[in-house]
């Protein structure tokens, strides 16, 4: 026996699982309840849904070591000083490197750049200060694994850049 | 010692990214699982998935392509998912009987073959299909809201409608 050929858009017309507005509404509000829960047991803080998953910045391992020894030295991190700390960490003199690395770091907003009075002799002294972008790439780069002190191969890159304080 | 640091605006992104990408793809994901789970709890549980695994890790690169055709496509693979479970089967028949449609036990299998039929259809398709059916959408606008030239939306729900008739009439019959 022939088989009656099925109205499919009628048929789904009258039967289609319908959801009314309001239960789309009830629905969302109900099932976002229990999605804030889920947020607050992860620290969502430096994530990001789109790009490389990461709402702070990366960090290379000299600008994440330049930028640990600003954070450490707080208002007394002067090149001088950041520089000292980041050659105990290396074990070698990192002075060209420390300074193209602030060069960078300032560009990017990571630290801030503050110039005191000139003096009659020398140049004006350059206070650096980490911003909260800064802040954030750090503890971005420790959930990393990076780590203050490198082995020496590391660093045996050129420091060829030309100078980006002038 | 490490000293507790006071929440900033930039530390939310991400929940705001969340809750911009739940406005506005909700409604949808939520409306697609329904017509394949065919009741508004595992609905929500398949919606809910989803999120749930956004928040756990970083998703797909597909995501990042058309995050909407993603979050559609992962509520209908959840809710597949939940109907192809142990417990569906309980929970589908007594939502059937809660959906206030006519004691006529025709209707009943005819919804319940339906319900099983879309679980085999493509995510891609049910969502067409929802547009359509449940939110009454017209070719054009289905179009416009998933990217796509109205005659390939034409084209689509034309096939989609022949399949699920064939699945409907021999469930499982269809490779």
């Amino acid at each position: 026996m022939k088989r009656k050929k099925m109205n499919m858009h009628e048929t789904l017309k009258r039967h289609w699982p319908k959801a009314s507005q309001e239960e789309v509404e009830a629905a969302g509000a109900s099932v976002w309840k229990r999605l804030e829960a889920e947020l607050d047991k992860h620290d969502t803080s430096l994530r990001s849904l789109y790009g490389d998953g990461w709402s702070a910045a990366p960090l290379e391992q000299t600008e994440f070591q330049v930028l640990s020894a600003v954070s450490l030295l707080g208002d007394r991190g002067t090149l001088k000083s950041v520089t000292r700390m980041v050659d105990k960490w290396t074990g070698r003199e990192m002075v060209g490197h420390v300074y193209l690395t602030l060069g960078r770091l300032a560009e990017r907003k990571l630290l801030t750049v503050h110039t005191g009075p000139a003096t009659a002799d020398d140049e004006p002294l350059r206070r650096y200060e980490i911003t909260e972008d800064g802040d954030r790439a750090l503890r971005r780069a420790k959930i990393e694994g990076k780590e203050l002190m490198t082995a020496r191969e590391d660093l045996d890159g050129p420091c060829t850049e030309g100078s980006r304080l002038e | 010692m490490e000293t507790a640091r006071i929440p900033t605006t930039k530390d939310e992104t991400f929940r705001q990214q969340l809750d911009e990408l739940y406005r506005e793809n909700f409604q949808l994901m939520y409306r697609v699982a329904k017509s394949v789970t065919g009741n508004k709890h595992d609905a929500e549980d398949a919606v809910q998935n989803v999120f749930v695994k956004l928040i756990q890790g970083q998703p797909s690169s597909n995501f990042q392509k058309n995050p909407k055709a993603y979050l559609c496509k992962a509520a209908m693979n959840e809710a597949r998912n939940i109907v192809r479970s142990c417990r569906l089967r309980r929970e589908v028949e007594a939502d059937v009987s809660e959906l206030d449609i006519a004691a006529d036990g025709n209707k009943d299998k005819l919804r319940e073959r339906l319900t099983a039929a879309l679980s085999e259809l493509d995510p891609q398709l049910v969502t067409m299909l929802t547009l359509r059916f449940d939110e009454g959408y017209s070719c054009k606008q289905i179009a416009e809201e998933l990217g796509r030239t109205n005659l390939g939306v034409r084209l689509n729900l034309h096939r989609v409608l022949r399949k699920l008739r064939k699945l409907m009439r021999d469930p499982g019959g269809i490779q």
